[in-house]
Parts: structure tokens; sequence; C-alpha cells
């Protein structure tokens, strides 16, 4: 289940030659970096003509969802899975 | 070498896919449906949920009961277009012979690529190595080789999960002759019966029966069936980029218990009729028949279909003609199961009389800003208040009563 956050982020990534989306490295949130150390899934989402995409993605051990507003080109921690059960 | 098709399927693809994304629900009994609470169904199911015999299509309920543990996630087609589009481009790397089946089945012609490689089996490994690169190691793929369609597909069935099978021709009568026919995709339970009455239980049975018998039975479709008894499949493979003439524009769903009812039925019926305007807007294209059909909760089909005096692309128009041949069939009856509208008989839109009164003038311009908003602002921006069943049933199918529409957008977007 994702627990929402919907906070802006700074993030850092990087883009890797045949890859079809960036690859985040880490992110600034609340003035603390988190290294992101790995990227499970990337997908895109539509809202009409605004293009999401959609990171799940570890950091500091835990398991986020990162997002990428082409409308407003800005990043988000969209929210923090936690385990169901 | 003779001709090789590749027959890609995905294993427990959308389940796979959930499972890429969430560590928390990898190893674990996981169902992909819509909302468990309003009677939805299994879309698909996690291997570990497969082994408690979870199977896709069976209700939510029955997959609770054969698993208490199960956890139901709820479908996200957009990750899944995302996914199929990138393996498709996977794929097209290899070949631009590459055929979308469905949003998790593709065919690939390999017949002039497999030597290249080091053979089919080289190959298929390949790109099943290329899939856990590049997509993640929980979503796999199983992968059937034969000189056909039709054989590839049964060779596939062999290989899962995550296998590969080669279907070579001098294994193919073995492979007939233990094939019952009711497994083969395109004989569906009714003809399965009907070729059980006539002593035809195995696909070499078929090829066996004089053909005549079988077209006088079936059909054109006999002929069909005699040659896949016969290991051979006339439907050749056709590519993404090939443009597959549309004769028929049409949706139906399954309509959960709580919109049975007349009233739901028609509201499911009305947002069918938007779907299908929508999808008719978007091609440019206009129908002058309109197929209605429901089923009833003895699960009778009752269906009728209607010509018009000029072609249409207007939901409201569409949906009138529905209600009015609904009206002719006695009406929609106290629990109705499934409703399907399908208009055909299509030309382009251009090649249409401009309509003359303005009351039609204000329909087809209030469904020409429907769809700006729509692209603008998503699908739900705008909906009929009388529609109001769509909302209900994405939640009850996850969104996955898109999968039509899916298949054709990747046609023209992979």
């Amino acid at each position: 289940m994702l627990r929402p956050v919907n906070q802006p982020v700074d993030l850092e990534a990087v883009f890797p030659a045949r890859a079809p989306y960036p690859r985040p490295t880490g992110f600034l949130w609340q003035g603390r970096r988190y290294r992101v150390e790995e990227v499970h899934l990337v997908h895109e989402r539509r809202e009409g003509a605004n293009r999401l995409l959609i990171y799940s993605v570890t950091a500091a051990g835990a398991l986020i969802q990162l997002r990428y507003d082409s409308a407003r080109a800005r990043w988000y921690l969209d929210g923090v899975y936690v385990e169901e059960g | 070498m003779g001709t090789l098709i590749m027959h890609i399927d995905m294993d427990s693809y959308f389940a796979s896919v959930e499972q890429q994304a969430n560590p928390y629900l990898r190893g674990k009994p996981i169902v992909v449906s819509g909302r468990p609470d309003i009677h939805s169904v299994v879309a698909a199911a996690s291997k570990e949920a497969k082994r408690y015999g979870i199977r896709s299509g069976m209700t939510t309920w029955e997959a609770r009961k054969l698993c208490p543990d199960v956890i139901f996630v709820p479908g996200d087609p957009a990750k899944y277009e995302t996914m199929t589009r990138r393996f498709l481009s996977i794929l097209i790397r290899y070949t631009p012979m590459v055929e979308v089946y469905s949003i998790d089945e593709v065919f690939m012609d390999v017949t002039q690529q497999a030597s290249r490689w080091g053979g089919p089996l080289v190959l298929a490994r390949r790109i099943q190595t290329d899939f856990r690169r590049e997509l993640g190691d929980w979503i796999t793929c199983s992968i059937g080789i034969a000189p056909n369609k039709l054989l590839a597909k049964l060779a596939v069935e062999e290989a899962k999960p995550a296998g590969v099978r080669w279907l070579r021709p001098e294994e193919v009568p073995e492979v007939l002759e233990k094939t019952p026919v009711e497994s083969v995709c395109g004989i569906g339970p009714r003809i399965a019966r009907r070729l059980h009455h006539m002593g035809v239980w195995k696909l070499a049975d078929l090829g066996r029966f004089p053909e005549r018998y079988l077209r006088q039975a079936f059909g054109v479709y006999g002929t069909t069936l005699y040659l896949w008894g016969r290991g051979l499949d006339p439907t050749p493979l056709v590519p993404y980029w090939q443009e597959e003439e549309v004769k028929s524009v049409g949706h139906s769903h399954a309509i959960p218990k709580v919109l049975r009812h007349p009233e739901g039925a028609r509201s499911v019926l009305l947002y069918l009729c938007e779907r299908v305007g929508r999808r008719l807007r978007a091609k440019g294209l206009a129908g002058r028949v309109v197929h209605f059909g429901f089923r009833d909760a003895e699960m009778h089909w009752h269906a009728k279909q209607k010509a018009l005096e000029t072609p249409t692309d207007d939901e409201e128009r569409i949906f009138r003609v529905a209600v009015e041949i609904c009206e002719e069939l006695g009406g929609f009856p106290p629990e109705t199961t499934l409703v399907g509208v399908r208009v055909a008989g299509l030309m382009p839109k251009e090649e249409t009389p401009r309509p003359m009164f303005p009351e039609e003038v204000r329909g087809e311009r209030l469904a020409q800003a429907l769809d700006r908003i729509r692209d603008r602002w998503g699908e739900g921006a705008i909906l009929r208040g009388s529609a109001y069943a769509s909302k209900l049933l994405v939640e009850a199918t996850g969104g996955m009563g898109r999968q039509k529409e899916l298949a054709l957008e990747f046609k023209g977007r992979a």
C-alpha cells in the first residue's frame, strides 16, 4: 500500500545511452539527501495531455515512489510503500 | 530451414509487473483485480497464487476461498501498457515482423534472423536475457517456436513458465495426436462440444475428418478447422506496422452485481456507447449499422441489429438506437450480466453527409468538445451524469476493460 507524501524533491539523475528514461541516483527532501539504491520499475502515465513518469525505487532502505510531472517540469516524492499484512 | 514463428507469452504478466514494481509483493500469492469488495474478477494471478489453483477469470471471492492470504492488487493499466511498449521495443531490434496479438502476447517471424543468432533456441534465450536485464528479474516470458502461429501457441504451453520450446516439423504429428481440440485458441466450448458429438476429440481427429463434412457443419470455418487438424495455419502474421482494415468498432462489458438492474445496465450501455463514439471519431470513421446485445441471468444472449439512414459517430445516436433495439427485444431483464454494442458498415467520416438540423450540429459539437476536454485532462475528466456506471466499472475491473484500445494503440506507437 502506498502512503501518500506528494511533496516536491530536488533530484539527481543520469541519462544512460539508449535507455528510454533517466535514472534517478539520489534526491533531496526536507533538507536531507537520500541515495537511490535500486530502481525497480519505471512507467508512464497520462493525465490528458500531461505525461507523468512514475518510478518505484528503494532509497534509504525504504520502498518509495517518485514522480516526474512534465507539465510542471518537477519531481515529487509521491509516497512511501508500507508492507501489507 | 522452413518458416520459424515465435510466440512470446509473458508469464503471469500483470502480477509479475506488480511484483517487479513492489518488492514487498515478491514471492507472495497476489492477484491483480478490481476492487475485491465489489465482486471483481481475477485479471492475473502470480505464480505463487496459481499454486493454490487461482486462475484468471475467477471471481475475487473464489480466489480468497482458495487462498485466504492472497493479496489483492488493484490493476494499473498504465503500468502494463508501458511495459508492453518496452518489450516490443526490444523485440523489434531483432525483426520488424512482430505481431501484437494482445497486451501480453506477441508473434514474431524469425525465419530470416534465427540463423544469424545461432539458431532459434539461442535467439529465444537472448530475448529472455534482454527482458530480464531491461525490464527486471520478475518480468519473464515463455517462448514457443514452430512452423506457424497455431503450433507456436501450442508449443508455448509446454514452455511455461519462463522456458523455451521448439516444436520441430517432425514432432508435429505427435503433438496433433495428443492435443485436445478445446485447448486450441479459436475453438470455444460450444464448438468443442459439437466436435465431440462428431467423434472429434484431438486435433489429429480433425485432420482425418473429411473436409466437406466440416464445411457442412461449420461453413467456411470448417476449412480452417480441417487445416488446424493437419497442423497448418492459414492466418498470416500481421506485423504491427501494417494497418488492419477496421470492419467494426464495438465494446462489451460483463456487469458487476451492483449494476445488473435495468437502470444499471442502461448506464453501462451509455458508457460503452461513449467509448465506441470516441474511438470512431479518433479513427475518423462513421458507421451505418448498430448491433446491440445483452446476456441475461440464465446466460442467454439476446441480440439484434439496425441499419441507420445515414452513418454516425455520435454516441447519443448510437445509444438511442441501441435502446430502441433493446425495447424491441423486450427491454432489459431484472438481471443483465453482460451488455455489448458495436457499430459496423464503416466509412470515412468525411465522406458522410453533413448534418442538416441544428440539434444534430449541436450534438456533434458537444461530442467534439468532450473529446478535447478528455484529450487535455484525461478520460475521467468529464462524464455524462447518466453514465455513472463507468466509475464503478473501472473500479471493478481495475481499468482492464481498456485492453482492446491498448493493444490497438501499440500498433501506432511501438
